[in-house]
């Protein structure tokens, strides 16, 4: 190793003197080719630096040939040498590893090159092989979602123990066959509880001894779907369960609303005076209240043939009246003919802003004031417009009462009786509507 | 030889009801009514007899027919269930 390093010194100290004098050389030149534009004098000098750079250039030669001498030596140092005769053996094997290690870069290098050359080609025949999405997908943004989805592998793996359930199949509409059809035996309805008939209360003392007498019967019976009163014709029907409602002063049904309003409507033509064996106009007449989902609902073919049963019938008379039911709230909108007015009725009436239940019943009076216009354009100049107007002093609920179905029946009433409008409604008159519609239907 | 047209013997109807799926009901030409009626509230798990149903505006009672109201495939039938509101 000692050796080494001096070998090494010697070596660097002959590069350095050999840096020098070509340093000083370059310098020399300089200053010379200065001299020489100056005057022909110094050729001679010029000659003699000319040989010194020759010998100077043999020099560098003998050095660098010592150099490559050397740099053989230090390869053959990592090998251990006994004798001088091993020297060329040891050359030898030198040369072997070398040869071998050349080969592994070469056949790593050769590997790579196949690898480039493998790519480039897939990379030529992918956009051509793969359907539009996947070329799509490579021009979109990546998208995380994708990603997630293409190594999404949940499906694959499933527990055993978990039961999974199976995803929903989209049904088409089906068709029951009534051919076929096994379940035919009416089910019977779940028993609904009738409430107990406790003791005397301010409703139930205004009722009268005989309908007090069937409701304990019907009470004593216990069905709360038994009808207690029905039209064939309209079938039309009234239910205990509804008998019930009216007594524990409960909401009112839509069964009822329509029921009663038959019954305003016979009392009504019955009252009318006839002039003739033909049957009495009416003054007021009152629709039924799917009157307005038929029209918000249906197609115009069908709600010009439900128009033409329903609004031919009541031409004649001059009060229309419209039980509105919207968001399980009674309403009643009237259509005063021959003033071509609209007046809504609401008995929980809104005290800012605009009333949205007067605003379900847009549509209805658009097709009503439309149909009558094109009704009644030859007999009479009555041009109905959209306009509404909510009446401001209707009558009122009174606060944590569901007695808007009341209310409404107390204001079709006077319409149906002649009678004037009151601005206020108590609760006993409440309770006392709701008696007369019990003896009504018990009767 | 044109084939003799055969006389349709059954009809189907469409059974509608507000925020309900449509029911398409097959029936007899001769079938009372009142089955369609029992076969709906069956399906629907509804009480029947709290449930009407209309056909061109007008009710349908129980002993009617398909072919007595005229109907046609396709055709609509309405049914109302009875809402409480106070």
């Amino acid at each position: 190793m000692e050796i080494r390093q001096k070998n090494e010194e010697a070596l660097q100290s002959h590069k350095d003197e050999i840096e020098k004098l070509n340093s000083k050389l370059e310098e020399a030149q300089g200053t010379k080719q200065g001299q020489i534009i100056a005057g022909n004098k110094k050729d001679v000098y010029i000659d003699t630096l000319r040989k010194k750079i020759r010998i100077l250039e043999e020099l560098n030669m003998e050095f660098e040939a010592k150099i490559e001498d050397y740099e053989v030596h230090q390869i053959t140092q990592n090998y251990h040498i006994e004798t001088e005769s091993e020297v060329h053996q040891v050359t030898q094997q030198a040369t072997a590893d070398k040869i071998k290690r050349l080969q592994k870069e070469k056949e790593e290098l050769e590997n790579e090159l196949l690898s480039i050359i493998v790519h480039q080609v897939t990379q030529d025949y992918a956009p051509k092989t793969d359907a539009k999405g996947k070329a799509k997908k490579q021009e979109s943004p990546t998208s995380r979602i994708l990603r997630v989805k293409e190594r999404d592998d949940r499906k694959k793996v499933q527990c055993e123990d978990f039961v999974y359930l199976q995803p929903s199949k989209r049904r088409s509409p089906q068709i029951i066959d009534l051919e076929t059809y096994q379940v035919y035996q009416e089910k019977e309805s779940k028993a609904r509880k009738l409430k107990r008939l406790g003791g005397q209360t301010d409703m139930t003392e205004l009722i009268n001894s005989n309908a007090w007498a069937k409701i304990q019967q019907l009470w004593k019976e216990g069905k709360a779907n038994a009808a207690v009163w029905h039209v064939a014709s309209q079938i039309l029907c009234v239910e205990v369960s509804d008998i019930q409602n009216l007594l524990f002063e409960d909401p009112l049904s839509s069964r009822v609303m329509d029921s009663y309003a038959y019954v305003l409507m016979q009392d009504h033509l019955g009252a009318q005076p006839r002039f003739d064996l033909s049957t009495p106009q009416p003054k007021s007449f009152i629709f039924p209240h799917y009157l307005r989902l038929v029209i918000e609902n249906k197609s115009a073919k069908q709600v010009n043939q439900t128009l033409q049963k329903q609004v031919d019938k009541a031409l004649p008379a001059r009060f229309f009246l419209f039980p509105i039911l919207f968001q399980a709230h009674w309403t009643l909108l009237v259509l005063d003919k021959e003033q071509c007015k609209w007046k809504f009725y609401n008995p929980l009436r809104v005290r800012h802003g605009t009333d949205g239940y007067c605003g379900a019943t847009d549509n209805l009076r658009k097709v009503i004031a439309e149909y009558i216009n094109s009704q009644t354009r030859q007999m009479l100049n009555i041009k109905i417009t959209e306009e509404v107007e909510i009446v401001k002093n209707s009558p009122q609920q009174s606060s944590g009462s569901v007695d808007c179905g009341i209310v409404v029946i107390s204001i079709m009433k006077k319409y149906m009786m002649n009678e004037s409008q009151t601005s206020v409604i108590t609760t006993d008159e409440c309770r006392q509507i709701r008696a007369d519609l019990i003896h009504t239907f018990l009767k | 030889m044109p084939e003799p047209k055969k006389e349709k013997t059954h009809v189907t109807v469409k059974v509608q009801r507000q925020h309900a799926v449509d029911v398409f009901i097959r029936v007899r030409l001769d079938l009372p009514l009142r089955e369609l009626k029992l076969a709906y509230c069956n399906r629907l798990g509804l009480d029947c007899d709290a449930v009407r149903f209309t056909y061109n505006g007008s009710r349908i009672h129980d002993h009617e027919t398909v072919s007595d109201l005229k109907m046609e495939d396709g055709d609509v039938v309405d049914a109302w269930y009875d809402v409480l509101s106070g």
